[in-house]
């Protein structure tokens, strides 16, 4: 496995190791089986390692440039490996949700409101779901307009989705930039 | 050696100067670059409060942002540009709207639309963007290229380009690389380029409406600006490939970092200024005391002040 290291800011850029590859691919499967397929063709994965292991998805063309300059970031950031899991991050979701065929719940108009004010959300909020969404189970939420709002934590009584906890929201962009300020 | 031309003021620039804040040398600077309308420009920096979108076509369509903008209560008008728009009314923030939060376009001032038109960036092209965060024109190149062309975004600030990244991810774009480092090394690498961007670092007398500390900017100021925007000149001209494009902008009205600059490219670097370039439906005004260069005033084109030169490396 080649490393590319940046010895005065210690990030190394690197491909996903075989395994790695494999904990990404599963986690896309998860919300469809035509997801990895469809979301990165035409791009490279690459792993950066600081302290964290953060997953880049760049377009191919400019794998070169990743080797060259060992940047400070490249394409989207599209997720984190932790341990043996692969998080999503909200770019990643965000192309993900565009292919996804399960663990989908949509959202009210009122309900993505609150959704991407950081809130959870219950019972009229909620509108549709996939069906083979299980109790716990981790979702992609979508607006009433079917377009990516965050990932949620689904709980399920009587095959019922009567609550998503919120994990993030798209609210994250305007919330972080304050934040700094 | 370079000199800054620090008049001195008049009467009237004085008492312009003390009403606004200013510091009166660049009251004085101002009128010797457009005369009695200094006070124009001086009352239309204080009124400006104009808002564009630039729309991210990598998302959506123009026409259906436009929809849904308005759909919400805020109210558009039509620009030169198809997927430019400026904010008429917002009944809320337009940063905490949805189509924002969802990456469907970028909060931009018309002037700094501008620079990557002028680029005329290809895609399957090798472009640099040398002064990037955070990432407003970077991103723009990547639009106009629909995704394929391959850019270089370089910027020492490490706050500006954790906002580029930020942004980046907000528009979904995957074909652009960040550099955290001073663009004057990025020579370094060994790598060139089809294309650079130079939207150099500046004493932002064109952003006041922006940023009022601008207002009163220091002559030292001035010269470590025109110091640095020579060095990024250089590095721009030796990283080029023969026959490369650069576009050098400015959000700056001073003569020192504007025209003075591009004679500085042209004779010292022997760089081609392509005088006949192309400019849109923009409409800005000439250079000062240069043809072929292009000025945007906040009284006269009423957007933010800027400039912009295109120059060629010889083949």
């Amino acid at each position: 496995m080649q490393s590319l290291e940046n010895q005065s800011s210690k990030r190394i850029w690197r491909r996903p190791t075989k395994r790695e590859g494999e904990i990404i691919i599963s986690k896309l499967e998860y919300f469809g089986e035509d997801v990895p397929k469809k979301v990165l063709v035409g791009h490279d994965m690459y792993v950066l390692e600081i302290f964290r292991r953060e997953v880049h998805l760049v377009k191919r063309e400019l794998s070169k440039a990743i080797e060259v300059f060992k940047p400070y970031s490249a394409g989207i950031t599209f997720g984190e490996l932790k341990g043996r899991t692969f998080m999503l991050s909200l770019a990643g979701g965000y192309l993900v949700a565009r292919y996804a065929t399960r663990k989908r719940v949509m959202l009210d108009k009122e309900g993505s409101i609150k959704f991407i004010y950081g809130k959870d959300v219950e019972g009229p909020d909620i509108d549709d779901w996939d069906e083979d969404i299980e109790d716990n189970d981790v979702v992609i939420v979508l607006s009433d307009k079917g377009e990516f709002l965050g990932f949620g934590k689904a709980i399920v009584r009587n095959l019922r989705v009567i609550k998503v906890e919120n994990i993030v929201d798209i609210g994250w962009y305007l919330r972080s930039e304050m934040n700094e300020i | 050696m370079i000199k800054i031309i620090w008049p001195n003021p008049s009467k009237e620039d004085y008492d312009l100067a003390s009403k606004y804040g200013y510091t009166p040398q660049l009251i004085a600077r101002w009128r010797m670059l457009i005369g009695d309308e200094v006070k124009d420009l001086v009352e239309a920096i204080e009124k400006y409060r104009r808002v564009f979108i630039r729309v991210n076509t990598l998302k959506i369509s123009p026409k259906k942002l436009k929809r849904r903008l308005e759909e919400e209560g805020f109210l558009l008008r039509e620009t030169f540009l198809e997927y430019a728009f400026e904010v008429l009314r917002s009944p809320y923030a337009l940063s905490s709207s949805k189509e924002h939060l969802l990456g469907y376009f970028y909060i931009q001032d018309l002037s700094s639309i501008i620079p990557p038109l002028l680029l005329d960036p290809k895609p399957h092209e090798s472009i640099l963007d040398l002064a990037a965060a955070p990432g407003g024109k970077t991103t723009h190149i990547a639009q106009i290229t629909e995704g394929k062309a391959k850019i270089v975004a370089v910027d020492i600030s490490r706050k500006r380009m954790a906002s580029m990244r930020s942004n980046v991810n907000r528009l979904g774009i995957s074909n652009i690389i960040m550099i955290r480092a001073d663009g004057r090394k990025i020579v370094s690498y060994g790598v060139k380029f089809d294309k650079v961007l130079l939207d150099a670092p500046c004493t932002g007398e064109g952003v006041i409406p922006r940023d009022h500390s601008r207002k009163t900017i220091r002559l030292k100021e001035y010269e470590s600006r025109v110091r640095l925007q020579r060095d990024l000149l250089r590095v721009a001209y030796e990283i080029l490939k023969p026959g490369g494009l650069l576009v050098y902008s400015t959000c700056t009205y001073s003569p020192e970092e504007n025209e003075e600059n591009i004679k500085f490219a042209i004779e010292e670097l022997n760089m081609e200024l392509m005088d006949d370039w192309p400019i849109y439906d923009f409409r800005p005004s000439n250079g000062y005391n240069m043809k072929g260069v292009w000025r945007a005033y906040t009284h006269r084109q009423n957007t933010l002040g800027a400039f912009y030169a295109v120059l060629r490396k010889p083949e």
